[in-house]
């Protein structure tokens, strides 16, 4: 690869080759019952060239075919995009980053098999209602980055996945109950998993009517991440180089409720999306993206930070082996101060929110979400008591986040986002 | 090679196995707003083997196919440890067959920079509309030649050809941002991108007017779809349920689906056909090497079939409908719709208007969700109907409702059928985009239960 870089030198302004080796096992149960086991064993190379100010781009997994490889990122970069950045130089970075875990690696496949038969053993004696899908995932990768610049690193990952979903009729309406682990190490136990599941489902036996209106709405760690998909845009460097983001000339500004701190942090141990470097080399850093409410740090790639005068922030995220976009990492939203119970407790009329299904109908640039909730409680004078059917909530993030009462003391993770439970204030509730 | 795969296979000893090879070539330009967003060219070389013994699957992904004996003998370890000791599939005679691309105008005789100038011409008009403040306009292309053995002895090589050409335009007022779109997209060549001025000046007019049409109110409509919507309608909300694999995995769907039942008015008839000239979603044989077909899935109103795949088709006592597919293979083939529509009717457009007194007219789908038999949509654009003329502009259109309900509320069927191809495809269970095409004429619907904002 090197010697490649080496030689095309000659013939282009700049090269950049992105490595990706990766083994990745999925066994699945569907229907409480094993489904299947697959093992996928991907190996490629995408190369970038910088031609005259262009930029061409070529993916390939015909390891042997570089010719042809280069060839094409040539033929596309005389139509390609302009740019004015060069591939980055090496810099330090957190080289000694755990991101490998032993624990992954040696899990076998028949290890899995049993996990996931005692998901789907325990769940079904506790919650006989229930069937139970479980999609297990372990992947380890290789990668490596070599440019004209003179970087040239590599890291090894692991990643291991569960996702846990419980559903049938329970009092004659369909219900989803789900629960799962992402990171990069094995978790030290799958019975919290458990546990959320069967207490869930227990709570879900007793149906309640909510009528619409304004009210308290508590959002879990589990349906947060759905609403923070608007922020994401809605800081991510594309959107803001095309001006199409609210947000484009935000930095700076208090926008959220003070208490609001959002950190993008690809640092974070064990976590899902842990990197020391992104997809084009640059190091990564945890940095706040709201730091108590104001708006601090856009999503940068080298693409989007060159053409806004910035610095990139190392958020240069590639899907497979694809052109890198600018992408958020392990998101995490500050702990408060205030346990989950009390928070319960102080809710006078209200909704606590587990589940919620959709989202991406709305304008989700604009901050706007109307989301159904597939699983929720009414709380009524700080008691939940009972499962709420065929509700909606709906608003706009920029608002609701202005609107807090409180913020739980403990977090939990859910799809690699860390969030505290947060109640708002007059969230709009259909009924 | 193929002989090479061939022993491998003979030595397996197992209910079923196939191989998968494809080699793949695609490539794009895209450009976003003024500027040239992706150019790529990239070559793919992906296969698999697949195991099928006694009622449990294993899958090995590669590409690396020297490595063959090794992956087969893993799948084969791995379909062991799902076995279930019971099922089966439903095999077939072997095939033997070459299927080569043959087109006229082949877009790859059509040199890069000539793609480029075309689509920057439609980008550019789209761009001369002081109130568009983005646009999406872009060509791909496609060529893919797979091969398929399977231990029947069949043996396939099958080539494909998919090119097309999109476009959106995103119009700004304010606060407020409006976005249309648009594309084509088949198996037919190089000229179905050319001459499509009048589409791409229709999205930049429906973004522009977006911005100033009002608000739905929500309640309870009479409604036309046009033939696209319709087409997303038919294939996300009735066609998914006609996917044998959900169907037997499902006790609630199972006990809906039945042969037999009626689903809708006399004249409603839907179809699953992979076997269309040139269409998106058309092949000769699906990744199990079944030969595709025309699927009645409804017959005059009654239910009729559902599409399988080799196992589906023995669970339920059926024959494979050439139903198996798999975006690429780095992916099991599960069971997928191919070209789906509504067979046209007879009204014209005028008849099915002219007595609407308050309706809505809904146009093209800007996203959906279906849940078992509940769905909702929301159209890109939709107008008032006042007195069986259309009036103005609306928008924020969402419908939903039950989906075996809303068939029965058909009440008239143009003979418009139009087939929709495009860029994109159908995603399930992290399979997308599947290339396939959905189509219908424009059909009424009495009942339809409009969101939109309160």
């Amino acid at each position: 690869m090197k010697k490649f870089i080496k030689e095309i030198k000659k013939s282009v302004d700049g090269g950049e080759l992105y490595y990706l080796e990766s083994e990745s096992t999925p066994v699945k149960f569907k229907n409480s019952k094993l489904y299947s086991i697959e093992h996928h064993a991907d190996k490629g190379i995408a190369l970038r060239v910088i031609k005259d100010g262009k930029l061409g781009f070529s993916l390939t997994n015909r390891l042997e075919d570089t010719k042809t490889l280069l060839n094409n990122a040539l033929e596309t970069a005389k139509l390609g995009k302009e740019v004015k950045y060069k591939f980055p130089s090496p810099s330090r970075y957190r080289k000694n980053l755990k991101i490998w875990y032993s624990d992954v690696k040696a899990l076998e496949v028949k290890n899995m098999v049993e996990i996931g038969h005692t998901i789907v053993d325990e769940l079904s004696k506790k919650a006989p209602d229930l069937k139970i899908d479980v999609e297990m995932e372990k992947i380890e990768e290789n990668v490596r980055i070599i440019n004209s610049s003179g970087l040239d690193l590599d890291y090894k990952k692991t990643y291991f996945s569960i996702f846990a979903v419980g559903f049938g009729l329970i009092e004659n309406s369909f219900t989803w109950i789900y629960d799962g682990f992402w990171g990069s190490r094995l978790p030290k136990s799958i019975s919290p998993i458990l546990k959320t599941i069967i207490r869930l489902y227990k709570n879900s036996k007793k149906i309640s009517q909510i009528t619409s209106g304004k009210m308290e709405v508590i959002f879990m760690p589990t349906v947060l991440p759905s609403l923070l998909r608007s922020f994401e845009l809605g800081v991510n460097g594309k959107n803001i180089k095309k001006g199409t983001s609210p947000l484009k000339d935000k930095l700076g500004k208090k926008l959220l409720n003070k208490r609001v701190s959002i950190i993008d942090n690809p640092l974070r141990e064990g976590a899902a999306n842990t990197i020391p470097v992104d997809g084009e080399g640059i190091p990564t850093k945890k940095k706040f993206i709201f730091r108590d409410g104001r708006l601090e740090n856009f999503i940068l790639d080298l693409d989007s930070a060159s053409f806004l005068g910035m610095e990139p922030t190392g958020n240069g995220l590639r899907r497979g082996l694809s052109t890198p976009s600018p992408g958020t990492t392990n998101v995490e939203i500050s702990p408060g101060d205030v346990s989950l119970n009390d928070m319960i407790k102080s809710v006078n009329d209200g909704l606590i929110i587990y589940g919620v299904l959709g989202g991406g109908q709305s304008n989700l640039l604009a901050g706007d979400f109307s989301v159904n909730v597939s699983l929720g409680f009414r709380i009524k004078s700080g008691e939940i008591i009972g499962r709420v059917k065929n509700t909606m909530v709906s608003g706009n993030v920029y608002e609701l986040f202005n609107n807090i009462k409180a913020i739980s003391k403990g977090r939990k993770e859910f799809m690699g986002i860390l969030t505290p439970a947060i109640l708002f204030k007059n969230v709009n509730v259909t009924g | 090679m193929t002989e090479e795969l061939k022993r491998v296979l003979d030595k397996l000893n197992v209910d079923y196995a196939e191989i998968h090879l494809e080699e793949r070539e695609a490539s794009g330009i895209y450009y976003a707003g003024k500027e040239v967003e992706t150019v790529q060219k990239n070559t793919y070389y992906v296969g698999n083997v697949r195991v099928f013994h006694r009622g449990g699957w294993g899958l090995v992904t590669f590409n690396d196919p020297s490595k063959i004996e090794k992956y087969a003998r893993q799948a084969v370890k791995m379909a062991k440890l799902v076995s279930t000791g019971k099922g089966g599939l439903k095999l077939g005679k072997p095939i033997k067959k070459k299927v080569k691309v043959k087109l006229d105008d082949d877009p790859r005789k059509i040199s890069f920079e000539e793609k480029r100038d075309l689509v920057k011409h439609y980008n550019d008009m789209l761009l001369k509309n002081k109130k568009i403040i983005n646009t999406r306009t872009g060509y791909s292309e496609s060529f893919m030649r797979r091969w398929i053995l399977t231990t029947e002895g069949t043996d396939i090589m099958e080539e494909r050809l998919y090119s097309g050409l999109s476009f959106a335009a995103y119009a700004m007022d304010g606060p407020n941002v409006q976005v249309a779109f648009d594309s084509v997209g088949e198996q037919k060549g190089w000229n179905l991108v050319l001459n499509l001025e009048k589409k791409v000046e229709n999205i930049a007019k429906d973004a522009i007017d977006l911005l100033k049409a009002e608000k739905v109110k929500g309640g309870i409509y009479t409604v036309i779809l046009d033939p696209k919507l319709a087409g997303t309608f038919i294939h996300e909300a009735f066609g998914h349920l006609s996917e044998a694999d959900h169907i037997y995995e499902n006790e609630r769907i199972r006990s809906i689906m039945k042969i037999g039942k009626r689903f809708g008015p006399d004249n409603l008839s839907v179809i699953d056909d992979g076997t269309m000239y040139g269409l998106r979603g058309s092949l000769h044989y699906d990744d199990e090497g079944t030969t595709t077909h025309k699927t009645h899935l409804i017959k005059n109103g009654i239910l009729t079939g559902r599409l399988h795949s080799k196992e589906t088709a023995y669970k339920m006592g059926e024959e494979p409908t050439g139903n198996a597919r798999a975006i690429d293979y780095s992916f099991p083939p599960i069971v997928r719709m191919t070209c789906t529509y509504i067979e046209k009717g007879n009204k014209s457009f005028e008849e099915i208007i002219g007595d609407i007194d308050h309706g809505i007219y809904a146009v093209a789908a800007l996203g959906g969700q279906t849940e078992l038999e509940m769905f909702t949509f929301s159209s890109m654009k939709a107008y008032i109907i006042e007195k069986g003329k259309i009036k103005n502009m609306i928008r924020d259109v969402i419908l939903s409702g039950n989906v075996f309900e809303t068939l029965k509320n058909i009440d008239a069927i143009g003979n418009d059928l139009t087939m929709f191809g495009g860029l994109g495809g159908c995603g399930k269970d992290g399979q997308f985009p599947l290339p396939v095409s959905d189509g219908a004429p424009h059909i009424r619907i009495k009942n339809v239960v409009i969101g939109g904002k309160k």
